[in-house]
């Protein structure tokens, strides 16, 4: 199994100023997993996630992605980011530009794609998440079910191994909340190792291959959706689960 | 007639103007606004009309009659010309000033201690002394402790290009700073390269943010830049003081030279108001 994982996470230690995110987080992906983590806030699943594409720094552990592994060079980080790809909980759109140059921006400076290439690129990835006509609006004229798609779409055009999805829907109004999880199901039926923290336990349940619930810095359970919610021998989960359904 | 806006268009009055207010509210009939006069317009008027009075009657008027504007029709030239000057070794000076505050700018963000130390007493020496003090160092000291000397005119931009660069710096660094923290992250997590990150996520958005502070630092340059005329650099100072020495009419001409820099920075203030309109992002 280590040797088809795509994401391993070995003792993974971070630390705020004296407060310890993660305590030593083990956390193997294998290539097209979708693996949902849950959990309290505060809990390290965004800080986690953060680690893999390097957005934040670890103190202690390895991570290892794609063959490259963390703490590394910056040629290792910058190989990462462009095989990792990340949905962030508010967009992070660039917002002057359009959607259309958002989408097609990083392909053209990050793997030296053509412009026309990209550009179709752009068109062919924000028709599949559904936006084609709002191509040439800039993201603040966007509703905000709309952005997040835009912001899959982008993260989509570097061609990533693996998508990261920090709490995509968290900052939706409920009515668009639906249309982003559809863009996700799809991508996650099409064969994407995705790695997604959210609060959206019912697109867990259908989607996840894995489950992980996450609390105090450390992955307290981790299973399939069938076993994960029938557990209840790890009293958290029993308290978390029994506020959330 | 042209009275009737603004006695009855008046802003929602607060509670203090009780009095009014009703009047207002009890009248909210619609068709043909009518005149209407309360006890504030009375007031107002009142006021106004002692303010007009008094200071007309505070003016020697046989003096005004003295004024000779006769002198500026015959030296208009010399005058626009020293106008067109301040503009332009204005101008050139806060360009480069722009360029060299956001590389010191952007270099501070880096983690290179020494430079950021270097920008950081760079940028406190030339933003915390006067401008006619480093008129002198470099006109004067320079030459002195260097060999090196510069014309009036050198010395005059060198001193505001510098100057407007360590204001310049300050402001770039809170533009930057402006940039929320999300846009550098999906710029690092789309593995953008760091020329990409700086020149087409963070700058513009920075420089967005930079135009109001930039005008002001613009126009209080302009005007600062009447202290070149010390050095005689031939801009619109110097020939104002040229002219009313010469011609014994300093308050017509400083006068005309004062409405140049208005004028100035009026196209100046409205440019940027321009500007501002032609970068905002489309919501």
């Amino acid at each position: 199994m280590a040797a088809e994982a795509i994401i391993t996470c070995e003792g993974v230690v971070k630390r705020f100023r004296g407060f310890v995110a993660l305590k030593g987080v083990d956390l193997a992906v294998r290539a097209g997993e979708v693996v949902c983590i849950v959990g309290p806030s505060g809990g390290g699943k965004s800080t986690l996630l953060r680690t893999i594409n390097a957005l934040e720094s670890i103190d202690g552990g390895s991570i290892t992605v794609d063959g490259r592994r963390l703490p590394g060079s910056g040629r290792d980080v910058r190989h990462i980011r462009r095989e990792v790809g990340m949905v962030f909980q508010s967009f992070n759109l660039f917002p002057h530009m359009t959607v259309r140059r958002n989408v097609a921006l990083a392909p053209m400076r990050a793997r030296k794609l053509g412009a026309a290439e990209a550009n179709a690129r752009a068109e062919r990835l924000l028709a599949r998440v559904g936006i084609a006509e709002q191509i040439d609006k800039y993201p603040d004229q966007l509703s905000g079910g709309q952005q997040q798609r835009v912001a899959i779409a982008r993260a989509l055009a570097m061609e990533p191994r693996v998508m990261l999805f920090d709490e995509p829907t968290s900052a939706l109004d409920p009515e668009m909340v639906k249309e982003v999880l559809e863009v996700m199901r799809e991508l996650a039926g099409s064969g994407m190792t995705m790695l997604v923290v959210t609060h959206e336990l019912a697109f867990a349940r259908e989607v996840a291959d894995r489950i992980l619930f996450m609390v105090e810095g450390a992955i307290a359970v981790a299973a399939p959706p069938k076993e994960f919610f029938a557990n209840t021998a790890d009293a958290r989960l029993a308290s978390f689960l029994s506020k959330m359904l | 007639m042209d009275l009737r806006p603004a006695l009855t268009a008046r802003p929602p009055r607060s509670a203090a103007d009780g009095h009014a207010a009703t009047v207002t509210a009890t009248d909210g009939a619609p068709g043909r606004r009518r005149l209407r006069i309360d006890g504030t317009d009375v007031v107002s008027f009142v006021l106004g009309a002692a303010i007009l009075v008094a200071v007309a009657s505070a003016i020697k008027w046989s003096f005004v009659a003295t004024l000779d504007p006769g002198v500026l029709l015959q030296y208009w030239r010399p005058l626009l010309r020293g106008a067109l000057t301040t503009l332009a070794i204005t101008g050139a000076a806060l360009a480069v000033g722009l360029a060299v505050g956001i590389l010191l700018a952007v270099l501070q963000q880096l983690p290179i201690g020494p430079a950021r130390w270097l920008i950081l007493v760079y940028v406190e020496v030339w933003r915390n002394t006067p401008l006619i003090v480093q008129l002198f160092w470099i006109h004067f000291g320079l030459p002195l402790l260097t060999g090196i000397s510069t014309t009036a005119f050198a010395s005059g931009f060198l001193a505001l290009a510098l100057q407007s660069s360590a204001y310049l710096a300050d402001i770039a660094r809170a533009g930057i700073q402006a940039v929320p923290r999300g846009q550098w992250e999906a710029a690092r997590a789309l593995g953008l390269p760091a020329v990409s990150l700086w020149g087409e996520i963070v700058l513009p958005q920075a420089l967005r943010v930079m135009i109001p502070p930039f005008t002001n630092l613009a126009l209080s340059f302009l005007n600062g830049s009447a202290l070149l005329g010390l050095l005689q650099v031939g801009e619109l100072m110097t020939a104002a003081t040229r002219i009313s020495d010469y011609t014994f009419k300093p308050i017509e001409v400083m006068s005309a030279a004062g409405l140049l820099y208005l004028l100035l920075n009026l196209a100046i203030g409205r440019a940027a108001q321009g500007l501002e309109r032609l970068t905002a992002v489309p919501r």
